[in-house]
């Protein structure tokens, strides 16, 4: 695959990222809502996804793929990889917190992050 | 071979709207899918109604895929439409329905602290694009030069799916597995914890108020 | 040398000369400790009744000579035994034997039979045995010390004589304390007497003390006190130094106070057992002074302090050797040490304790009052002579102090009715002419007379008990009378020992007493003279001058004894003579009656008791109807050889016997002082006989015949007053408790009060300080720390209440923390 003459530089996709990444912020310290947080969370897990696919393609390494009798030197999809993995941690994740939010919302009735404070002084 | 700098907006601007069908493409598709992924975003932390605020969660995904396609991350965009838009979507849709008093009252979507997060997410988002913007010697140079000072890899990628899947097996196979044992652990305990415990622990009542009585 | 027992009392009795007080203090333990050990184990059941002995009878006769057989045994078992002899202390018996004894003496100690009867029963013929078994080995030892001292070594001075031992007791660098025994002259005359006056007066108490109720049931702690002040005086007559000395006399003090109080029951027994021993307390200080003095001596001299008194003698005399004046050191030591003789010695201002000691048994009145203790303080003075002899002041205070009380004595007196009290103002006053013969220099005579005294006293105070026995404890002697013809052997006994007293010829008092007053002549005429040894020769120092004024004490002593003789005349003639007046009540009234309450009791006592059924009276005493009887045999034999010592003891002393004189052989200081039969000496001497023969007269024609008794009753009407005075014996005690003993009790109260208010006042001041310092300590710990505690926590609380938001429980409040922080970081890279 041949590449754009002019490609989209690499900052255009960070600050993506980073606008994204502080939305989800936001979106984590200010919404009462403990789904809502935790889609939040989601949104910053994209914006990490977004980097290091970015700076795979842009910045990343060479290595020898055996493939049947030839062997080529390609791009490492490295970034990628760890993307597949932050994506399988996030599932995860999700799946543990929404469970603890259903469990939370069983015992204090209500699903507002404002009211859950009993760990307080 | 280098291609012109853009050194301002306007330059920029100017060749994108001149390359719109050739050589800017690319960077057409960029645009529009920041936007999608922006608006979608602060359309999830911004929404009242939690079932919209899941729904432009995964349009926002869908944005992102689009933005790994243009990175020539094809398989990632697969899975990331798969698990994210469809998965991940698809339970928090499950956990509002099972958790929250979808139709009701109409509730206050941010905190008391809004404004401070809204403070420190600008500043966040602020040194963070000046980090990016600025150069060691204290100096704009802004997002428009496109003179990487990396060099760009010139080798062919090869098939995105067959390289990442021999990659997975041999290189990666360790954080494979471990990726695998968590995702156990993960399904265990959500079973566990979303069971419910024993009917006969009396819920304790929340400590804060409903109404919003706060203390201090 | 392997010696026998046997040898060893005849041959080297000084061997056993410690023996002397140890057995007696032995029977005082064993004794005490039975009746202290009172095990009321019932006694086995016996088979076939025993047939019961009447308690109240005296016991068999036999009995008394257990004693006796006890010594012939021992005597007998240890013939063929041979001990080893070690030098220094000595037990004189055989290794093996020794334990034997020892073991026999713990089990009999501690055998349950039903200790104290027993004690009771057995104890007083323990004590008997033990001090006569003394008194033979003292009567061993004056016999060699006679034989050797006069026919080999003449003149010896006291000094070298024979240490029986000596044992180092303890003492460090400078200061040593070796306690002996010292035999000289002083040493064995004395301790015969004492032990031969000690077991006859013991003896005669086995019989004495059973005839009363009270005394059959404690006879053992009367024998246990009387065998304690035995090894008292023992003590004091045979140390050589001061340490046993004083232990001795206070022994004996003790033992006088529970002697006399011996009748618990009598409040006058009690009061009279603390007049006597608080008289003679008072008489002790100056005398513990007096020896604190010669230890100062010590100080100037420079000698290492010993309490040898041969030491002490030593330093004193040769003071001018190191070119030391004493100075008044020697007078005032004299003077204070001859206060403890004038509270032990009944002289005069403190001899107010005598009379009232009477109120104890006849036998302790005989042994203390009479023979020994009082005789102790007469000791002091003759052993510390050398001290006197320095300071002519101190002579002079012992001889007419001496003079005052023999004369003073006498004429109290010659108006008392109860027969004990007569002989009590009579002890004093020859106690008086034992001072006097100390005083004017006459140091063999006042020994000897106190020698002499000792047995004819004792003689005299044992036939007044005799007396009372056989009169059913009556004491006063107007109710007496004719009683040589119920009791002749007392009587017998009784005239000897009144000649003995009165001074006539060939008997002992006679030759005593004349030697004093000889030396009272001779200070007038010659004053007295001081041996000093310097180099090898004796030089001669006038101390007293000659004075015609120390005829005053001659003639006082002449007087004394002019009214000695009368007096004892009179109660021989009230108790003895005349017919027998059956308790009838016929002497004359007191010069108190109608008076003085107790005096009223004088003529109506006996008959005012109701009188109990039975032949006894309330004391478990024959009624006092019962005739006189005469004392058994183991009361009377005593009195026989007591007679026979007053008779047959003064020739050892006649002045005829020139360089074979016993008594100036040993009894004297430094040199022995052989009287010279020149004119005037045979002159004194009849002319004391005259008096001593016109006071006996006078006294048996007044007493005895009409006319005597009418000019009597002329002689009291004339001089009433003056006789009232006498009788009430000058008022002294009267004085005493007016103007000493009152204004101590005031004193008391003053310390009393001082007491309750000042010492009080401030304690009780500390307390309400302590109370008003633990309020203010109350104020400050609530107030001030507990201030400070809270106020730090209140600080804590309000940093705390400051910073306790930061937890507020709510997770995104943690979060923007978080990126706040992060931030920073990142605003940090940015910033570089």
């Amino acid at each position: 695959m041949t590449y754009p003459e002019v490609p989209v530089p690499i900052h255009f996709y960070v600050m993506l990222a980073t606008l994204l990444f502080c939305v989800g912020i936001y979106g984590c310290l200010a919404r009462r809502n403990a789904i809502a947080i935790l889609m939040s969370l989601e949104l910053m897990f994209n914006a990490c996804n977004i980097i290091l696919v970015a700076f795979c393609q842009r910045h990343g390494v060479t290595f020898t793929l055996q493939s049947f009798s030839r062997a080529q030197d390609i791009e490492s999809p490295v970034g990628q990889i760890y993307a597949i993995f932050v994506i399988t941690i996030a599932a995860a994740e999700a799946g543990v917190g929404l469970a603890l939010a259903i469990a939370a919302y069983r015992h204090f009735k209500s699903i507002n992050m404002d009211n859950i404070n009993i760990l307080k002084w | 071979m280098t291609p012109d700098v853009y050194t301002s907006l306007g330059q920029y601007l100017s060749w994108l709207l001149g390359n719109l069908l050739g050589a800017a493409q690319p960077h057409l598709y960029f645009w529009v899918l920041t936007v999608v992924i922006l608006a979608s975003a602060i359309g999830v932390v911004t929404t009242r109604n939690l079932i919209h605020a899941a729904l432009l969660l995964a349009l926002s995904f869908i944005g992102v895929a689009g933005v790994f396609v243009l990175l020539n991350a094809e398989f990632l965009a697969a899975v990331q439409v798969l698990v994210y838009a469809g998965g991940i979507v698809t339970l928090i849709v499950f956990a509002i329905m099972l958790s929250e008093r979808i139709t009701g009252k109409k509730a206050i979507t941010q905190n008391r602290q809004s404004v401070t997060a809204l403070g420190v997410s600008v500043a966040m988002a602020l040194v963070m694009l000046m980090i990016l913007l600025y150069n060691q010697d204290g100096y704009y140079v802004g997002p428009w030069r496109w003179w990487i000072t990396a060099e760009r890899n010139e080798f062919p990628s090869a098939s995105n799916t067959m390289v990442i899947g021999k990659s997975l097996m041999s290189t990666y196979t360790l954080a494979f597995w471990i990726a695998s044992v968590i995702l156990m652990l993960a399904m265990i305990g959500a079973l566990i914890l979303a069971r419910g415990e024993s009917r006969e622990t009396p819920p304790v009542p929340p400590d804060g108020h409903e109404s919003g009585e706060e203390t201090e | 040398m392997e010696l026998g027992l046997i040898e060893k009392i005849f041959k080297y009795p000084e061997t056993l000369a410690h023996w002397i007080v140890l057995l007696p203090f032995l029977s005082f333990a064993f004794i005490t400790l039975k009746l202290v050990i009172n095990r009321n184990v019932p006694l086995k059941p016996r088979l076939k009744e025993k047939p019961q002995k009447d308690p109240n009878l005296p016991p068999p006769a036999w009995k008394s000579y257990i004693w006796l057989i006890a010594v012939l045994a021992v005597a007998l078992a240890f013939l063929g035994i041979r001990g080893g002899m070690r030098e220094g202390i000595d037990i004189n018996i055989a290794g093996w034997v020794q334990w034997i004894v020892g073991i026999a003496v713990l089990v009999a100690v501690f055998w349950p039979n039903n200790s104290r009867q027993w004690i009771q029963k057995y104890g007083p013929y323990i004590s008997v045995a033990a001090i006569g078994i003394g008194a033979v080995i003292a009567t061993s030892l004056w016999l060699k010390t006679v034989s050797i001292g006069v026919y080999s070594n003449p003149g010896l001075p006291d000094s070298a004589w024979q240490q029986a031992f000596s044992y180092h007791w303890f003492g460090f660098s400078d200061f040593n304390i070796d306690i002996g025994l010292k035999l000289d002259g002083f040493g064995v005359f004395g301790v015969w007497m004492v032990t031969v006056v000690a077991m006859c007066i013991q003896w005669f108490s086995l019989g004495y003390m059973w005839d009363d109720e009270y005394g059959r049931k404690h006879i053992a702690r009367y024998f246990a006190e009387h065998s304690l002040f035995a090894t008292g005086m023992l003590g004091v007559v045979l140390s050589d130094n001061i340490l046993t000395f004083l232990i001795g006399w206070e022994v004996m003090g003790l033992c006088s106070y529970l002697l006399i109080g011996f009748f618990t029951h009598k409040p006058s027994a009690n009061a009279a057992q603390l007049k006597a021993f608080i008289t003679t307390r008072i008489g002790d200080v100056g005398f513990m002074l007096g020896i604190f003095l010669l230890g100062l001596m010590y100080t100037y001299t420079g000698f290492p302090i010993s309490l040898n008194l041969d030491d002490i003698q030593f330093v004193a005399t040769h003071f001018d050797w190191w070119g030391v004046n004493l100075g008044w050191l020697p007078t005032a030591a004299a003077l204070l040490i001859l206060m403890g003789a004038i509270g032990k010695s009944a002289q005069f201002p403190l001899h107010v304790w005598l009379p009232d000691a009477m109120e104890g048994p006849t036998p302790v009145s005989a042994l203390i009052h009479a023979a020994t203790m009082v005789a102790a303080g007469v000791f002091l003075v003759a052993r510390f002579f050398w001290l006197f002899e320095l300071s002519p002041t101190a002579m002079l205070t012992v001889a007419w102090i001496g003079a005052i009380t023999a004369f003073g004595a006498a004429t109290i007196g010659v108006v008392q009715y109860d027969i004990k009290r007569i002989l009590a103002y009579s002890t004093i006053s020859q106690l008086g002419y034992m001072m006097i013969g100390l005083g004017v220099g006459a140091l063999s005579a006042g020994f000897f007379h106190l020698l002499t005294h000792a047995y004819f006293k004792g003689l005299l105070f044992l036939g007044s008990g005799a007396v009372i026995y056989g009169c059913r404890h009556i004491q006063d002697i107007r109710y007496m009378g004719g009683l040589s013809k119920k009791m002749p052997i007392t009587y017998l006994t009784f005239l000897a020992g009144t000649l003995a007293l009165a001074g006539i010829f060939p008997f002992a008092g006679y030759w005593s007493k004349d030697e004093i007053l000889a030396g009272a002549f001779n200070l007038a005429k010659n004053g007295y003279q001081r041996y000093i040894e310097l180099g090898g020769d004796l030089y001669r120092v006038q101390v007293i001058e000659p004075n015609m004024g120390y005829l005053v004490i001659w003639f006082l002593g002449v007087a004394g004894a002019f009214l000695t003789a009368f007096y004892m005349f009179r109660l021989i003639s009230y108790v003895f003579l005349g017919p027998n007046q059956n308790y009838k009540f016929r002497g004359p009234q007191s010069p108190d009656w109608g008076h003085h309450p107790a005096t009223e009791a004088d003529t109506t006592a006996y008959k005012a008791w109701p009188t109990p059924p039975g032949p006894f009276d309330h004391d478990g005493h024959e009624h006092a109807d019962a005739e006189p009887k005469e004392v058994p045999k183991s009361m009377w034999i005593p009195l026989v050889i007591l007679a026979l010592f007053s008779l047959l003891y003064g020739l050892m002393g006649m002045p005829f016997m020139g360089e074979r004189n016993l008594i100036a052989n040993f009894i004297h200081h430094g040199h022995p002082h052989f009287p010279v039969m020149d004119g005037l000496t045979i002159g004194l001497m009849i002319f004391g006989f005259a008096v001593a023969l016109f006071g006996v007269s006078v006294g048996l024609m007044i007493n005895n015949t009409e006319w005597g008794a009418a000019y009597k009753d002329r002689l009291k009407e004339k001089y009433s007053g003056l006789y009232r005075v006498v009788y009430n014996k000058y008022y002294v005690d009267e004085f005493y408790e007016e103007y000493i003993i009152q204004p101590f009790f005031f004193l008391t109260q003053v310390a009393r009060t001082f007491d309750n208010y000042v010492v009080d006042g401030i304690v009780n001041a500390a307390g309400w300080l302590t109370w008003q310092f633990a309020r203010f300590q109350g104020w400050w710990d609530n107030t001030v720390v507990d201030g400070i505690v809270n106020g730090v926590a209140w600080i804590v609380g309000f940093f705390s209440d400051m910073v306790k938001p930061v937890q507020s429980g709510y997770v995104q409040n943690y979060m923007i923390v978080v990126i706040i922080f992060v931030l920073f970081y990142l605003l940090t890279l940015f910033v570089r």
